[in-house]
């Protein structure tokens, strides 16, 4: 491409307009995404998902599942090697294994609509969805939790039993995953100070990243011991050290192909069906391809949260940001790891305010395990402070 | 077990015979039994267009029509729009104009956009837009797409010009 530049200085690359180096691929239909990739021998995996938001799950049985002609393996949660309460990085977040094998395959509890309950792998599609509507779960529905407001009420139904914040110490039961406080000065006095104070409520909706293409993944195990995973992902190396940890394997008998991937916006960062692939090929001697449909990416997959935030601003005549305040609660779904710390570092960060008091909540509540998108956290914080903000500057 | 049909139509022009079951979708049979991987599945209920093919000369949700309702059509998808390695003016000018990112719903908008030009050689940006009202991007904003399809339309794309 020429360099068509104005001005005295002739570039290279800068104020040209190359083509992608990947467009011809996506215009030929010849790129190749997750989905898109095949084997010999393929099968087919679905998941069965949970339709109720909360509920334990009092048995599950697979036989019926398993008798029907072209059904090869079928898994729940107790084909997974039960991880211990720790925190690995895990793309733009960081994850608890033990909740996020729990997300893969549910232990005993449904968290939410659309929760992965078991999965099955068949010779196609359609006979795989049939196996799903012959496994048979017990649920013992339990009332739903679905607001912050209503998780942090006293004596709201505990969602974990085994979730405890620091603040409350260890023998306290709650849906707060964490308290997260920044301060800085004295608001009381800063408010004082102030001749302009605006108070203000504000209400945000989970919303889903809308990526058109939805989650997939092919895993091929080979009985040495090694597995292959292809899939579309934001990083590859997150799918490779996840997987490693909720199949129970070691890291370096993984590896991870990234496709072209169809849109993520940070709902690719983490995994869902990588694990459940390689189990299936595991167990039937067959790579074996999942994907999701529509529904299920909006059902089970991570949206970036919904919460209430509650701000306060107070300013001087002269236009200056004397004291801030915000209480803020965010929806982290199933399993704790909203972006919600994130999301209190951006709230007043743009501004030099002397003082200052954020208090920001993780909520556990029965709606899907959150994930990153774009700007974790801080697009609801923005929302809020920059309405207020944009209060201030008429006030008079 | 549905027993397969023996299925015969006119895929990118040349005659093709498949097997398939009538559970089937048309978007299945290109992608697992045809290979062809270029139409993409985004929802499975013809709400996203990504695996939009002309049937008839007609934009058409192959996730929506099923395999056995190919017998005896004319079927074209985003394989058959270069001829060897020289692009269609629509993908060429998709390209120039950065028209797509991730570039999964690339295939299905080509689709749409061919079979609007087809018929209407040149269109005005609001009929462009409207006839790509049933596909869906999450990238690009869908500007530089109708730009590029307009100026497709002025490199004379049109089967009909």
């Amino acid at each position: 491409m020429a360099a068509t530049t104005e001005g005295t200085h002739q570039f290279r690359v800068i104020g040209t307009r190359p083509i992608r180096h990947d467009g011809v691929e996506k215009v030929t239909g010849a790129a190749r995404y997750g989905a898109d990739y095949s084997f010999p021998g393929m099968l087919y995996g679905r998941v069965l998902r949970s339709p109720h938001a909360h509920a334990n799950i009092k048995s599950i049985k697979t036989d019926k599942a398993l008798k029907l002609a072209g059904v090869k393996a079928v898994v729940t949660g107790a084909d997974l090697p039960e991880l211990p309460d720790r925190i690995e990085q895990g793309g733009e977040l960081p994850i608890n294994l033990h909740h996020l094998s729990c997300n893969i395959l549910a232990r005993g509890k449904a968290m939410y609509d659309g929760h992965a309950i078991a999965a099955v792998a068949a010779t196609s599609p359609h006979i795989a969805e049939e196996a799903l509507r012959l496994i048979e779960v017990e649920y013992e529905v339990l009332p739903p939790v679905m607001t912050v407001e209503d998780a942090m009420a006293p004596g709201a139904p505990i969602l974990l039993s085994s979730l405890r914040n620091k603040e409350d110490g260890p023998d306290k039961q709650t849906n707060v995953a964490a308290h997260i406080q920044f301060k800085r000065g004295d608001v009381k006095e800063g408010f004082a100070k102030a001749d302009y104070v605006i108070e203000r409520s504000f209400k945000s909706a989970m919303v889903h990243q809308g990526y058109i293409e939805p989650h997939n993944a092919v895993g091929i195990y080979n009985s040495d011991g090694h597995a292959t995973i292809y899939c579309s992902t934001q990083g590859t190396f997150v799918v490779r050290s996840l997987s490693a940890a909720v199949l129970g394997i070691p890291e370096g008998k993984i590896r991870v192909v990234p496709a072209e991937i169809g849109g993520g916006f940070g709902g690719k960062t983490t995994i869902y069906l990588e694990p459940l692939s390689v189990l299936l090929s595991q167990k039937t001697g067959h790579p074996v391809k999942l994907t999701m449909n529509r529904a299920e990416v909006l059902r089970a997959t991570g949206p970036t949260s919904g919460g209430t935030i509650r701000c306060k601003m107070g300013a001087t005549k002269d236009g200056k940001i004397v004291a801030a305040e915000a209480w803020m609660a965010y929806e982290a779904g199933g399993f704790p790891g909203s972006p919600v710390p994130m999301a209190a570092m951006c709230i007043l960060a743009p501004y030099d305010i002397p003082n200052i008091l954020v208090d920001a909540y993780d909520v556990v509540v029965n709606r899907p395990k959150t994930a990153a998108y774009r700007a974790p956290g801080a697009t609801n914080a923005a929302f809020a402070s920059e309405t207020i903000v944009n209060e201030l500057a008429s006030a008079s | 077990m549905d027993h397969k049909t023996v299925v015969e139509a006119t895929i990118n022009g040349e005659r093709t015979e498949f097997l398939c079951e009538p559970r089937q979708s048309l978007l299945e049979v290109l992608r697992d039994v045809l290979g062809m991987t270029g139409s993409k599945e985004g929802c499975l209920t013809g709400d996203c267009g990504a695996c939009s093919v002309i049937i008839d000369g007609r934009a058409v949700c192959s996730c929506l029509m099923l395999g056995v309702e190919a017998e005896g059509h004319k079927i074209e998808t985003v394989e058959g729009l270069a001829q060897g390695s020289k692009l269609h003016p629509l993908q060429q000018k998709f390209l120039e104009n950065a028209s797509l990112q991730c570039g999964i719903c690339t295939p299905g908008f080509l689709m749409s956009a061919k079979a609007l030009l087809d018929h209407n050689p040149h269109p005005s940006e609001a009929e462009i837009r409207y006839a790509l009202a049933g596909n869906l991007c999450r990238c690009t904003g869908y500007d530089k797409i109708v730009h590029a399809v307009l100026e497709a339309s002025k490199s004379g794309a049109s089967k009909a010009a």
